[in-house]
């Protein structure tokens, strides 16, 4: 089934240009036949970044996600593709960095990951969480017109590297 | 053995000057005699400083011109280019030598390298990497399209405002994930780099830019004595830690996880000073690389704060597995799941989910998560344990090593002994061990440098060792 999901690349990946930049990671990503729906490039508030966060409030990790995410820019895309979620979940590997190095080592948090915080990318869990995170990131984005990206890899769609969106 | 043995000693017999002068070897009866004894040096031979490093090299954080100037090979594929990235092997940087300059201390942060000498010349720091952030202040790139680089290959000079830099020295510089302190001896303290959460010791400014930022900033920590001063700065990934003579304890930066030891857990701005535990002892030594602090006092007592995700600091008075007991806002004595304690240590390190100690007579102990150098397999050990000593090259022939200093990088661990070997065990990102494989290294590793180290410095995938050679 054609799912979207929302990826973000936390600030460390995005700060340094040999994984950003010369897009390593965006090319795995490619790679993975995934579609660039939307992209955008923002610097989160920490009073909105909180809000982002707000199902981890009574976690004891809640204040520094919050203070890492808010520290610097972050990249924000709306990936399409068959089972989305959980293939860019899988593609991601486990949060907690320190254990992934061991477990996942050929995840994007195994190879690049420094700390269990400072771990390189968010994917939404659902379908619920991720239309919801969509709708925070992209309120003019319509969820409905879903059916249009469908085709897209197989209509030899240009990847636009500037923008880092997939042109209809 | 007869057969062998008596051609042996009529060889020796005829060649027995000539084998003399070019090394100093003799070979006796083992049931009798001693072992045998080579030395391939003279008694008046000079020891010469020497650098050397290893790890990745995309960031340009190692330095050397030639590995980063090589054009990527259309022909090869994508693992080849990957290993194209790695120096596996240790490499004698060409920095020092090339520009007569004596190197003294090195601090490895996240992609970047800082150098300095205690000269009173002009040129005083140099730094390489990754400058995203301006962790190597200002520089102005004429070959790139728009002027300014993200990265400084080689090592460049880093120009201080200092007032009288003909006689001031650099006493001690650190580097954390994006941020660097120096410190000197009669200037003050000098921080640049990332300041979203105040570990550059300034006000935070929402929404500052980084990137290209001319900023230095020079401050002075009021520690309300004036006998006391500061004689030592670490960083962790985002916060710094200045330690002064009198053993007192200053703080700032990023304190979600309690790295701070302040009693609270909001970032600081303005260094405070650590209290808890810690208020009235003489803390001679701190380590942190990760979001977890040890200190050592005088009397070789261990304490520590900060994150406890890992079971790092022991435990506590929290139930175990309870959000409250993975992290520590103050500094507590370290006491572990049996009613242990560790005693008389003199070296710490603290990583990112493991520590390390040395203690007196020179034994290692390990504890946390990871790769600890007890076997293949991860492992979680809450209680110290102690690493046989027969990994480090301890033998019949050998009994006299011991460990002299241990340092940790946020995955992998480096011991130094006493002869001056280097051993590296943990995780192998980018070939930062040193070893020549790319498997991660389960155990202690020697790593062949032709030279004693005498010190090391980690990042998270590159390594320096600061050397005395006889070449």
């Amino acid at each position: 089934m054609f799912q979207l999901t929302l990826c973000i690349l936390k600030p460390d990946i995005v700060r340094s240009p040999h994984l950003f930049n010369v897009r390593e990671i965006i090319t795995l990503i490619l790679k993975r036949q995934f579609i660039f729906v939307k992209s955008k490039r923002l610097q989160l508030r920490r009073e909105r970044a909180g809000e982002f966060y707000r199902e981890h409030q009574e976690k004891f990790f809640y204040s520094r996600l919050v203070h890492y995410m808010s520290c610097g820019p972050i990249s924000c895309h709306i990936l399409g593709r068959e089972n989305a979620i959980k293939e860019w979940r899988s593609m991601l590997g486990p949060t907690k960095v320190y254990k992934t190095i061991f477990e996942a080592e050929n995840t994007i948090r195994g190879q690049h990951g420094v700390t269990d915080t400072r771990n390189c990318g968010h994917g939404s869990d659902s379908v619920e969480t991720a239309q919801r995170e969509i709708n925070f990131f992209f309120p003019e984005f319509d969820i409905q017109s879903l059916s249009k990206y469908e085709n897209m890899l197989t209509n030899k769609s240009i990847f636009n590297k500037d923008t880092l969106e997939h042109q209809l | 053995m007869n057969n062998i043995q008596q051609p042996l000693k009529i060889c020796l017999k005829c060649y027995e000057k000539l084998f003399l002068r070019c090394i100093n070897i003799s070979v006796e009866n083992s049931k009798k005699g001693p072992v045998p004894n080579v030395s391939f040096v003279g008694d008046r031979a000079r020891l010469y400083p020497s650098i050397y490093c290893w790890g990745y090299i995309g960031t340009g954080a190692l330095g050397v011109f030639d590995f980063v100037n090589k054009q990527p090979n259309p022909k090869h594929t994508d693992a080849s280019q990957q290993t194209r990235l790695r120096r596996s092997i240790p490499y004698r940087h060409p920095f020092s030598y090339e520009h007569q300059i004596k190197i003294n201390r090195i601090a490895c942060g996240n992609g970047f390298t800082l150098f300095s000498s205690n000269t009173l010349k002009y040129d005083k720091l140099w730094g390489c990497g990754l400058n995203t952030d301006s962790q190597l202040t200002f520089f102005k790139d004429r070959n790139h399209p728009k002027g300014f680089g993200d990265y400084v290959i080689v090592p460049k000079i880093i120009h201080l405002p200092i007032k009288h830099p003909r006689s001031t020295r650099i006493t001690q510089i650190a580097a954390g994930r994006a941020h660097s302190i120096v410190l000197t001896d009669n200037s003050g303290l000098f921080s640049f780099g990332n300041n979203s959460f105040g570990q550059c010791a300034r006000q935070i400014v929402s929404d500052e830019i980084y990137k290209n930022s001319m900023l230095i900033h020079s401050f002075n920590i009021d520690l309300n004595d004036n006998d006391d001063k500061i004689i030592d700065i670490i960083c962790g990934q985002d916060h710094t830690l200045f330690l002064s003579e009198k053993g007192r304890v200053y703080a700032c930066g990023l304190n979600t996880d309690g790295q701070l030891g302040v009693g609270h857990y909001e970032c600081v701005s303005r260094p405070e000073r650590v209290r808890g535990d810690i208020e009235n002892e003489h803390i001679v030594q701190l380590a942190s690389k990760g979001d977890s602090i040890l200190a050592l006092n005088k009397a070789g007592d261990l304490f520590g704060w900060g994150n406890n995700e890992y079971r790092q600091l022991g435990i506590s008075d929290d139930p175990v597995d309870s959000p409250k007991s993975f992290q520590c806002a103050k500094p507590r004595h370290l006491n572990f799941r049996d009613g242990s304690s560790l005693k008389n240590i003199k070296s710490i390190a603290s990583g990112g989910s493991l520590c390390s100690a040395v203690d007196q007579q020179g034994k290692l102990y390990m504890w946390g998560f990871g790769l600890l150098g007890f076997g293949p397999k991860h492992t979680t050990i809450d209680i110290p344990q102690e690493i046989p000593l027969e990994l480090f090259g301890l033998n019949e022939f050998n009994r006299d090593v011991k460990i002299d200093h241990v340092t940790c990088g946020l995955l992998s661990t480096a011991a130094i002994t006493n002869n001056g070997e280097l051993f590296m065990w943990g995780k192998n990102r980018y070939g930062s061990l040193g070893v020549e494989f790319d498997e991660d290294s389960p155990m202690p590793m020697r790593v062949f440098v032709p030279a004693r180290v005498t010190s090391v410095a980690l990042g998270p995938d590159h390594t320096f060792a600061l050397c005395k050679g006889y070449v």
